[in-house]
């Protein structure tokens, strides 16, 4: 298949991808916007966590625009360590008062296996409510489904992969949309 | 266990309530069940950043909000609502 014809397929997943990372950075500002207003640290992080977030739709995005084996692999493992540093994030915020182990995320989005990705978003989605349940659900298996993929091994590889990518692209993208129209401002 | 409430929700709260109209601070501190002393710093801070309005008549005193504080009202409302919906409140 020629370069040019897996560009073109390739396009609806960026497209996808891009949605995602922008609907996230909007939130994530949106966020940051309020929080400048009221010097209130719980928006900070949340505005941290949105951020993260966005990167991991950006660096799905740009895997797919390089053309380079490495650096896109590479772009791809960053989208569940950047994913996991967000969770961790979260449940920083939602379980600790203390505020002090706030930094532990970009120390540990550095080790980023998808499993971790999955059981965080896991943890997030149990007191979650509504569709943000659902999605959280939904982007948690991905992680689960990639991880399954390298265990299986051979040709259904590729296939579990492709799954988990779509699964996950699109329960993000939903998510982000969604968390974006909520706070949306005319 | 219930989590302590967070400053975001406290001020949402304060913000909340003052929407309905002006109210004595004493009132507002049993609505939004806090005492009075850190209710008064917070609303101390919050005039301060011109989103509530304290007058002080003779020796009492009403809290009101102004036009800044009903805008955050409305911002902080879709935003508790999501950060809610993450579970993250």
């Amino acid at each position: 298949m020629s370069k040019a014809k897996v560009f073109i397929m390739n396009i609806p997943l960026m497209a996808i991808e891009v949605t995602g990372f922008l609907s996230f950075l909007y939130v994530a500002l949106r966020l940051l916007s309020t929080y400048r207003k009221f010097r209130v640290q719980d928006l900070l992080l949340s505005s941290t966590s949105f951020l993260l977030l966005s990167v991991s739709q950006l660096c799905a995005a740009l895997s797919i625009v390089f053309n380079d084996v490495r650096v896109s692999a590479s772009l791809y493992v960053a989208t569940s360590s950047l994913a996991m540093a967000a969770f961790i994030l979260m449940i920083v915020q939602r379980s600790c008062s203390e505020k002090l182990y706030t930094f532990t995320p970009y120390i540990v989005f550095l080790i980023a296996p998808d499993v971790v990705a999955g059981s965080l978003s896991i943890y997030i989605a149990i007191r979650a409510s509504g569709y943000i349940k659902m999605l959280l659900i939904m982007l948690s298996s991905s992680y689960y489904l990639r991880v399954l993929s390298v265990i299986v091994g051979g040709e259904t590889t590729p296939i579990i992969l492709l799954v988990a990518e779509l699964i996950r692209s699109l329960s993000a993208v939903a998510l982000a949309i969604y968390s974006s129209v909520k706070v949306f401002k005319l | 266990m219930t989590r302590k409430r967070t400053k975001l929700q406290i001020i949402y709260d304060i913000l909340r309530i003052l929407m309905l109209g002006e109210i004595n601070p004493t009132k507002l501190a049993t609505l939004v069940n806090m005492p009075y002393d850190r209710l008064m710093n917070i609303l101390k801070e919050m005039n301060e950043k011109g989103l509530v309005k304290i007058v002080s008549t003779g020796k009492t005193k009403t809290v009101g909000i102004t036009h800044k504080g009903v805008e955050l009202y409305e911002e902080l409302k879709k935003i508790v609502e999501l950060l809610n919906d993450y579970g993250l409140l």
